[in-house]
């Protein structure tokens, strides 16, 4: 027994990660039966695909066409009229079709979400080759009220989520195995990237990653200084990682534009006669028909951006935020509520987007921390106990502060969740830190520092069931609201 | 000299602080249940103790002391804000035991008004809104059992009730819900 269980340690260790997974993200995640923050625009997107209704949207269409595709597959909808979500981009909970479930429409993000956990460990367990390093630091992910509550629901962050841990998994496997990089690598890390975009333009950042391929890639012709070398190499690596990014990127373009085969209500979205007359004539999927849809489906994304407003704190009601108080969770967004009174007493079941406090203190910790690691080494010269590592948490400590640069850059509101990228780059910046930090220890198995990592692994998992209240919608009174209510800046707001 | 530090035994220590804070944290507050407040929520403004009420939602918070004046709120020092934001009537009826006769004083800081009565009778009272302030209200207590019955109401702004009660002979002042040699609450 012993030795089955060595032989296949990794395998059970991953199914054991995923059953914990799918039951903490998949349990009844067709509840509340209601929509609630963007499920009311995407579900209605969604549906178009379903039903070939052409429309556009602020955002790229894949993470629409494969909730589209849960919903079909799972088909609980099926002698349902759903007519009304396609004469519509946001649909009103009081236009919501009888007898409507969310079953397939949440299962998207939901399954991704889940089965993206997965590729969280095979980073951590590839860099730093413990199982137990990386099965404790993936019940960040798991065990996060933030991601969970997000995840589970009509939206586009835990698809995406689950392209950019395959695209950073993919790295990490690139550059961890004993062979060169080639080519075909840059090309597939291109591909996950595009799907990545495809999703949501913030995807963009992790271009980054190919900086971080061809970095290790070129190393020797780095550190010797030879242009030369790295100048060839780049003409061929750029093309070879970028095509696929855009061949992708307008792929999804393509299939999207295709399938947009009627409009609804007379709903052009502003469309171009050209394409207005392709769709009418149903040559959607034709190349003319795709160049114009193309245009003006960035027309139309551009002008959405240019019209979202700005961040107004003073204004009542503002769920947005500045990015400069994201990692100590500022400020929650309540997403819903339902009260009931209950022998006399207030009840409120709350969907509120909340982080696990252990999570997101432990993430920012560890980025001060690898921050000072990276200052020690490059101002004060210091010396560097294990070259690989440092570098790899130099890595993924530049993506979490290269994601925050370039989100303070924007104008435009911001909300929490815009977050829970950079926060899974800390999670791994962490795991890969305490590596670091603790690296004779863990060489030796050290008992004492599994215990404290099993305690902080406990820490995480009774935190998150602690405000699990508000990540599954779980009964509270106004007391049970009070203890959970930790910190002023987190805008808690009870209702009564 | 060199200074060492086991990493393990700091992470420990790290770990074992922030589990304490946690706990403190996630453990609810608790005190003797000595006085019931019935907090209701009125739905229009209110600026008189005695007007009609017009109620929307009640509540009712068990307290150990009328301590309730902090940070310029209706709040209690542990339990945190008991109240509502504003417009809000808090009913106390509590019976407690005279062990020494004699001459008594109550003293109720109130913002806004409130009233009180002993046995039946209106004591003292302010009707109307006003900042915090102190009013001492005298009486005559005989031995045995009393109903001290007190309304109180907040209007908008700042908020805040306490009560304390002394015996006129040894003047030491004690917050009405505390025992005493002289009276006994629960």
């Amino acid at each position: 027994m012993q030795a089955f269980i060595q032989k296949y340690s990794n395998y059970i260790v991953l199914a054991l990660i995923l059953i914990i997974s799918l039951a903490v993200y998949g349990t009844r995640y067709d509840i509340p039966n209601s929509m609630f923050w963007d499920e009311n625009y995407h579900i209605a997107s969604a549906q178009k695909h379903i039903d070939g209704v052409m429309y556009m949207e602020p955002h790229p269409p894949l993470g629409k066409m494969l909730i589209a595709m849960t919903e079909v597959l799972v088909g609980v909808n099926d002698d349902i009229d759903k007519q009304k979500l396609n004469q519509t981009d946001y649909l009103n909970g009081n236009e919501m079709p009888k007898g409507l479930q969310f079953d397939g429409f949440r299962l998207a993000s939901t399954l991704l979400m889940a089965l993206s956990v997965l590729f969280f460990y095979g980073i951590v367990h590839r860099i730093t080759q413990r199982q137990w390093i990386a099965a404790a630091f993936t019940s960040m992910i798991i065990f996060d009220n933030a991601l969970v509550i997000h995840s589970r629901s009509i939206m586009l962050e835990g698809i995406q989520m689950f392209f950019i841990l395959a695209a950073v998994y993919y790295l990490v496997r690139c550059i961890t195995r004993p062979k060169a990089i080639t080519l075909a690598n840059y090309a597939i890390l291109g591909v996950l990237i595009g799907l990545t975009i495809s999703v949501k333009i913030n995807g963009m950042i992790l271009l980054l990653l190919f900086v971080m391929l061809f970095g290790v890639d070129q190393w020797q012709h780095i550190k010797a200084f030879n242009w030369l070398a790295l100048s060839k190499r780049l003409l061929i690596t750029v093309p070879a990682g970028v095509l696929p990014v855009l061949l992708v990127f307008f792929s999804v373009f393509y299939i999207h534009i295709g399938m947009g085969k009627e409009i609804v209500n007379n709903r052009t979205y502003k469309a171009s006669p050209e394409y207005l007359n392709y769709i009418r004539k149903g040559e959607t999927f034709s190349l003319a028909a795709f160049s114009v849809g193309m245009k003006d489906n960035w027309r139309y994304m551009s002008e959405y951006a240019d019209g979202v407003p700005r961040l107004d704190i003073c204004k009542d009601g503002e769920n947005g935020s500045h990015a400069s108080g994201w990692p100590i969770g500022k400020k929650s967004i309540n997403y819903r509520w339902d009260k009931d009174t209950i022998d006399g007493k207030v009840q409120v079941r709350y969907k509120q987007l909340i982080g696990n406090p252990v999570v997101w203190f432990s993430v920012l910790a560890g980025i001060v921390l690898s921050t000072g690691l990276l200052i020690s080494r490059f101002v004060y010269g210091n010396a560097v106990k294990d070259p690989k590592l440092f570098y790899w948490i130099a890595g993924f400590t530049g993506l979490y502060l290269a994601y925050m640069i370039a989100i303070l850059q924007i104008e435009r509101v911001m909300y929490l969740y815009h977050y829970l990228v950079p926060l899974v780059f800390g999670a791994i910046n962490l795991a890969l830190l305490f590596n670091y930090i603790f690296r004779d220890e863990i060489m030796a198995n050290s008992r004492h520092t599994m215990i404290n990592l099993g305690i902080f692994v406990l820490l995480v998992i009774g935190i998150f069931a602690f405000f699990s209240p508000f990540t599954y919608g779980f009964q509270m009174t106004e007391d049970e609201f009070a203890l959970r209510n930790w910190f002023s800046f987190w805008q808690l707001n009870v209702v009564r | 000299m060199k200074l060492s530090i086991n990493k393990n035994i700091a992470l420990s220590i790290i770990l074992g602080i922030f589990t304490l804070l946690i706990i403190n944290r996630i453990t609810p507050p608790s005190i003797d249940p000595v006085i019931k407040l019935t907090i209701s929520k009125n739905r229009v403004g209110i600026s008189n103790v005695h007007q009609t009420r017009n109620i929307e939602f009640s509540k009712e918070v068990m307290v150990d002391v009328l301590d309730l004046a902090q940070k310029s709120r209706f709040r209690h020092p542990k339990l945190g804000d008991i109240g509502y934001v504003d417009n809000f009537f808090v009913d106390i009826n509590k019976s407690f035991t005279v062990k020494t006769a004699g001459k008594y004083r109550f003293n109720v800081s109130s913002d806004d008004g409130f009233s009180l009565s002993i046995d039946g009778k209106r004591l003292c009272e302010h009707v109307g809104d006003r900042p915090l302030t102190l009013q001492s209200c005298p009486l005559e207590l005989s031995k045995g059992e009393h109903q001290f019955e007190l309304i109180y109401f907040q209007g908008f702004g700042n908020a805040g009730l306490k009560v304390d009660y002394l015996n006129e002979l040894d003047k030491k002042v004690y917050v009405f819900g505390e025992n005493s040699k002289h009276l006994k609450f629960d």
